[in-house]
């Protein structure tokens, strides 16, 4: 709703210090990386692995998300797992929003390892410096995102619409596919962007699990885009760093872009209507 | 197909309905009115498989459905709010039943005839109008083949000529495919629709 009248300024301060706080940095950021090789970092095929790496591992994160976490919102949402359970699960879910996410790597990386009572089972599971373990770091980080986001939006669908559609004879597990999914699709692909998002920015869990990227078919060795504008920093410093922060900060505004175009998509509005 | 209900009850939150014994003829058009919180809509409900009852059975005919889930009833509900699937046209909502196998182009456009819905068939359901979403939904519940029609305040915010219109067709459907139906409403002029009414105050039965 718009108002013909200019908003008070009790929100427009809030919301201009606001938008000074987030964007300033990051302004400025790009805007010294300009002079100092933001040109060059585009055309660098070391970082452009990395990214490709990075956002290839996000983005089957957040499908593996995606596939998981929808179904699990619509358990949590519609009460299929009831009472103290439900709640308990709930949490142990978004879990690992609060976590640091140092911790998160360290505990991904003791699972496998001969340390973990699961090693007879997980050890075969190479997930240290390879891309599995860094799609396994990106999707532990990142998921809870996707199922608050989808649970959210289910809390504001119908639920008579499932009914509806069992009464007109389909099965649970068909109501899902044909109305539920297709009532959501708006709001699973903005999580599904949203949790890409988060993935490629992560850095803390995989500057322990997957610092290098060993063995990637044509790419060799590479490093995670974050890992490796830190690494630039470490051995060179920040003038060196600065050129591979500014094109990573461009490459990570991609999926906030796609975001905000779907956003924009006139069903969004229907879909929970 | 008969609904019969021997000593049901469901408790919702403070409320109870029942114990209920209840019995509707195959066929029979059924009004079903009394004051908010009567138990009206929790009836139906129990009558779809929404809910299952604390205590008693529930049989379509000879068969205990009292467990079966909704999908297994062959009844169709209609609530008092549309409940067209917002992704699909009417027409794909009209087809949506799975109970027959896959309807027809021909058989979609039959039922939507029954309600002069047929202009409506490419239209997705928030481009109707409120009246119009009705005979759509109805379509698409009369195309399910459904031997039970449980119509939750059908007829709720739609103007009286789209009302009466959309009354008639239903009742003449039901009458000529022996659909048993079970209607609650609000309105008096309702009750002339039914066979037979049942009136419902504090979960039991008036009359």
């Amino acid at each position: 709703m718009r108002t013909p009248h200019r908003p008070p300024l009790v929100f427009l301060v809030p919301l201009a210090i606001l938008i000074v706080l987030l964007v300033v940095p990051l302004a400025v950021l790009l805007g010294l990386a300009a002079g100092y090789g933001l040109g060059a970092a585009f055309l660098d095929p070391a970082f452009l692995a990395s990214v490709l790496v990075t956002f290839a591992g996000a983005g089957l994160a957040a499908g593996l998300a995606a596939l998981l976490g929808t179904p699990s919102a619509y358990a949590l949402s519609r009460g299929l797992v009831g009472g103290r359970l439900g709640a308990v699960i709930e949490a142990v879910l978004l879990a690992p929003l609060t976590v640091p996410h140092v911790i998160a790597g360290i505990a991904l990386l003791l699972t496998s390892s001969p340390l973990s009572p699961l090693y007879p089972f997980l050890g075969g599971l190479r997930i240290v410096d390879t891309f599995l373990g860094l799609t396994l770091a990106f999707f532990f980080v990142s998921s809870p995102l996707f199922v608050s986001g989808v649970k959210e939006s289910l809390g504001k669908m119908d639920p008579r619409l499932e009914l509806a559609s069992r009464s007109l004879g389909a099965g649970p597990g068909e109501t899902f596919r044909r109305v539920v999914v297709p009532g959501l699709r708006g709001p699973i692909l903005e999580s599904f962007l949203l949790t890409w998002a988060r993935a490629v920015s992560e850095f803390g869990s995989i500057v322990i699990l997957a610092y290098f990227l060993l063995g990637l078919p044509l790419l060799g060795t590479v490093l995670p885009a974050s890992v490796f504008v830190f690494n630039a920093y470490q051995v060179g410093g920040l003038y060196v760093a600065l050129g591979y922060a500014g094109a990573l900060l461009v490459f990570s505004l991609i999926p906030l872009i796609l975001l905000q175009a779907v956003k924009a998509r006139p069903w969004r509005s229907a879909s929970t209507a | 197909m008969e609904i019969r209900f021997d000593g049901v009850r469901k408790r919702r939150g403070g409320f109870e309905l029942g114990p209920l014994d209840l019995r509707v003829p195959p066929g029979e058009y059924r009004v079903l009115v009394g004051p908010n919180g009567a138990g009206k809509t929790t009836l139906l409900y129990l009558v779809a498989g929404f809910l299952t009852p604390d205590a008693g059975t529930v049989r379509f005919d000879a068969a205990d459905v009292t467990a079966a889930p909704p999908e297994r009833r062959q009844a169709a509900f209609v609530f008092s709010e549309p409940m067209l699937f917002p992704h699909l046209t009417v027409a794909e909502n009209v087809a949506f039943s799975p109970r027959h196998g896959p309807l027809s182009p021909e058989d979609v456009d039959s039922a939507l005839d029954l309600l002069g819905a047929r202009p409506l068939a490419t239209l997705r359901p928030a481009e109707l109008s409120t009246g119009q979403a009705r005979r759509a939904e109805i379509a698409r519940a009369i195309a399910s083949k459904p031997r039970i029609l449980l119509l939750d305040e059908p007829y709720a915010s739609i103007d009286p000529g789209d009302r009466q219109a959309i009354a008639a067709a239903v009742k003449a459907l039901a009458a000529e495919r022996r659909i048993t139906v079970l209607h609650v409403s609000h309105h008096d002029e309702d009750v002339a629709l039914g066979d037979a009414v049942l009136r419902l105050r504090d979960g039991r039965i008036e009359s």
